[in-house]
């Protein structure tokens, strides 16, 4: 693609991923600006001992002009925390107090760092929006679409969390880092000389920076927690073994914090909002095959997913499995696992994969 | 020193005595209020202000609060203005200070400053007045005034950053507020900033020189600005029925992404002024706007657009054209 003059807007965090992101966009031509959104404050969020800042942090948004800054390109900051605040936030205090666990990152990609940001690139006049996902976006070859490449580096790699974009804003989208691997964007950082290039790895999610979300909900949404009653753990038997303390402090796949002594191994396998029940057992007792998706994004026309061979990935840190789907209607998937997949929880991404290719995904609805 | 002081002095109608140079334009509002605070804490400890104040102000008496003292802020209209009745009525025997702004900064519109200084004067209460951004544009003259005290600064006139003015009437005492130094009649301790009060001094006689000339430019000027302005959708020009300085000039768009609009001007290298400076800290809407009943929104698509010495026609006519075009571009039918 022929970059001379095409606008870019690079979505910059304060990171070196980012950073480095808008250093190579400069490289091949583009004409880039940088942007940082405030998405939210320490006074929204807690988790933090000092609240000396009202932005997302003071720091990472003067990094990100830094390196702007060096290689002559504009920086701009969006205030996006209303949107933040309305549909990231709020999905995630409402799918736990619904009994799922949500990936707060994922809805984040989908509905700000793409849709809302790209309708703001629309009022600025840019075609592209890059970011520093470790992704490529790659042609589907079948449906000649455009879809999300696991990157280079199968560590860093993070198609996982782009399953949302929506097709035409995809073929917006840039992934300048998708052919580096991690080591390599710092080494090149660091050659370059940029400030970013030691900066730390993000693991949590930003709006809870001490990583501890019932503290987040019960400070931020009180109302939330205290109107959810404790209730019972009843094993694979159908027998009560203890009493929980509200469902949202609960995860399929907890085995930590449950505050049972039953001298064996146990997990949490299922959380049953209109009982307030918590169903605990042995990691076996939660294996399934099948389980429904809704709340779907296609990447390609249906015709090239259903009956087709897939793999789906059903959480950041899983290996894709070969799986098939069926069409339950138009809002809803069933997945069929070849092999049974243990903890398979609610509120979490289902992706849908052919090859190394994100085809789709939705949101896991129940097992 | 002695010059820049005779020549400020002659050009506000005061005694060079009563002119004291500061850091700046802050340092005089801090100084004037909390320096008054301490000096008549034994006649009471009320002050009067009002919402619309610069932040130099609003803090200051957000300082005397948390420390015991009373202060009435005085809500104002949809123009921004306070109501002479009501503040009138707010004084009481208590009431040591009044200090309102002679032209809002964001809004430009001009406050009855010699009336509400009367209206002080007659309840034997003190009044201060931020009077940067109406010097140049409006003539003050001290004489004759019921100002007790009054801040200026530099680079509003064209002196660099880093120099103001405190003007204090003589028989107005305030406490002092730094230390190890006579300077500034006992008051504003440190050596002194001869370069910026002899700048300051030269802007001063300039402004004061060129007043009418520059009136009839910057009134000709907002005229042809606001003509070209009304065509555009979804704009309103922030100006109702009181009385404004001319070389400000706020005005709001409805169905406009401010943030957009900002960036978009800043592109095409037009720097202007709005309410929001996330990149700095603060969220927060401007609150003059939201004392004039703005929503956040509306608030964020504001542009105050200010008028210099130098600015000519043909800016005005290219920063229109350039407006227009992208207000058309970015405006959203509902």
């Amino acid at each position: 693609m022929d970059s001379k003059d095409k606008k870019v807007v690079i979505a910059m965090s304060g990171g070196v991923d980012s950073s480095l992101a808008a250093r190579l966009l400069v490289d091949q031509g583009y004409d880039v600006m940088g942007v940082t959104m405030k998405l939210w404050g320490y006074i929204d969020t807690g988790g933090r001992p000092t609240h000396d800042s009202n932005c997302c942090s003071l720091d990472d948004i003067n990094n990100a002009k830094a390196e702007c800054a060096s290689l002559g390109i504009p920086h701009y900051t969006l205030d996006m925390s209303a949107e933040f605040k309305e549909i990231v936030i709020q999905n995630f205090v409402s799918e736990y107090k619904a009994g799922r666990t949500p990936n707060p990152c994922i809805i984040c990609n989908t509905e700000i760092k793409w849709h809302a940001l790209l309708n703001k690139l629309d009022d600025l006049g840019v075609q592209y929006l890059a970011t520093g996902h470790y992704a490529r976006k790659v042609k589907h070859e079948a449906s000649g679409k455009w879809v999300v490449g696991r990157a280079k580096d199968q560590v860093k790699d993070q198609s996982y969390v782009l399953w949302g974009i929506r097709p035409e804003e995809l073929d917006r989208t840039l992934f300048p880092l998708g052919d580096l691997s991690k080591q390599e964007v710092r080494e090149q950082a660091a050659k370059a000389g940029m400030r970013t290039a030691e900066t730390p790895e993000s693991m949590e999610i930003c709006f809870v920076p001490d990583n501890d979300y019932r503290r987040f909900l019960s400070e931020q949404y009180p109302e939330v927690i205290e109107t959810a009653p404790k209730g019972n753990f009843v094993n694979s038997r159908g027998e009560v073994i203890g009493e929980h303390q509200g469902i949202h402090n609960y995860t399929v796949g907890q085995r930590k914090g449950l505050g049972l002594a039953t001298g064996e191994r146990i997990f949490v396998n299922k959380i049953d909002v209109e009982s307030n029940t918590v169903h605990v057992g042995s990691k076996e007792d939660a294996a399934a095959t099948t389980f429904t998706v809704n709340s779907c994004n296609w990447l390609i026309p249906e015709d090239f997913i259903f009956d087709q061979k897939l793999a789906v990935q059903i959480r950041y840190n899983h290996e894709a499995k070969p799986a098939k789907l069926i069409r339950l209607s138009d809002e809803e998937v069933k997945v069929v696992f070849k092999i049974p997949e243990n903890a398979i929880t609610p509120g979490q991404s289902a992706v849908f994969f052919q090859g190394d290719a994100v085809v789709g995904g939705g949101i896991i609805k129940s097992v | 020193m002695d010059e820049a002081r005779s020549s400020i002095a002659q050009v506000l109608g005061c005694k060079p005595s009563e002119i004291l140079f500061t850091s700046g334009a802050t340092e005089a509002n801090n100084l004037a209020i909390l320096g008054a605070a301490e000096a008549l804490q034994s006649k009471g400890n009320h002050f009067i202000t009002s919402t619309t104040e610069h932040p130099s102000v609003l803090e200051s008496y957000k300082h005397l609060e948390k420390n015991g003292y009373q202060v009435t802020y005085l809500p104002c209209d949809e123009n921004g203005d306070v109501d002479l009745e009501e503040f009138n009525s707010s004084i009481t025997d208590k009431t040591i200070l009044a200090s309102f702004m002679w032209v809002n900064n964001e809004t430009g519109l001009l406050h009855p400053i010699e009336a509400l200084a009367e209206i002080a004067h007659e309840h034997g209460v003190k009044f201060h007045c931020d009077a940067v951004q109406a010097f140049g544009h409006t003539p003050i003259q001290l004489q004759n005034s019921a100002i007790d005290s009054l801040a200026l600064s530099g680079h509003k006139l064209g002196a660099p950053a880093g120099v103001g003015t405190l003007f204090l009437r003589k028989g107005h005492a305030i406490t002092r507020k730094n230390f190890g130094g006579n300077q500034e009649q006992n008051i504003r301790a440190g050596t002194q900033n001869h370069i910026g009060a002899t700048a300051l001094a030269t802007a001063i006689d300039y402004h004061a020189a060129h007043l009418d000339l520059n009136e009839q430019k910057y009134i000709e000027l907002q005229a042809c600005l606001q003509d070209q302005l009304q065509e555009l959708p979804g704009i309103q020009i922030n100006r109702h029925g009181g009385e404004y300085t001319p070389n400000i000039l706020s005005c709001s768009f409805r169905n406009i992404d401010g943030e957009a609009l900002f960036i978009r001007l800043d592109m095409q290298n037009i720097a202007i002024s709005n309410g929001a400076a996330c990149s700095s800290g603060s969220q927060a809407p401007s609150h003059v706007l939201t004392a004039l009943g703005f929503d956040e929104i509306l608030a964020q698509a504001t542009l105050r657009i200010s008028l210099g010495i130098e600015t000519t026609k043909q800016e005005i006519d290219d920063f229109c054209r350039e407006l227009k075009q992208i207000v058309h571009s970015i405006y959203r039918e509902v």
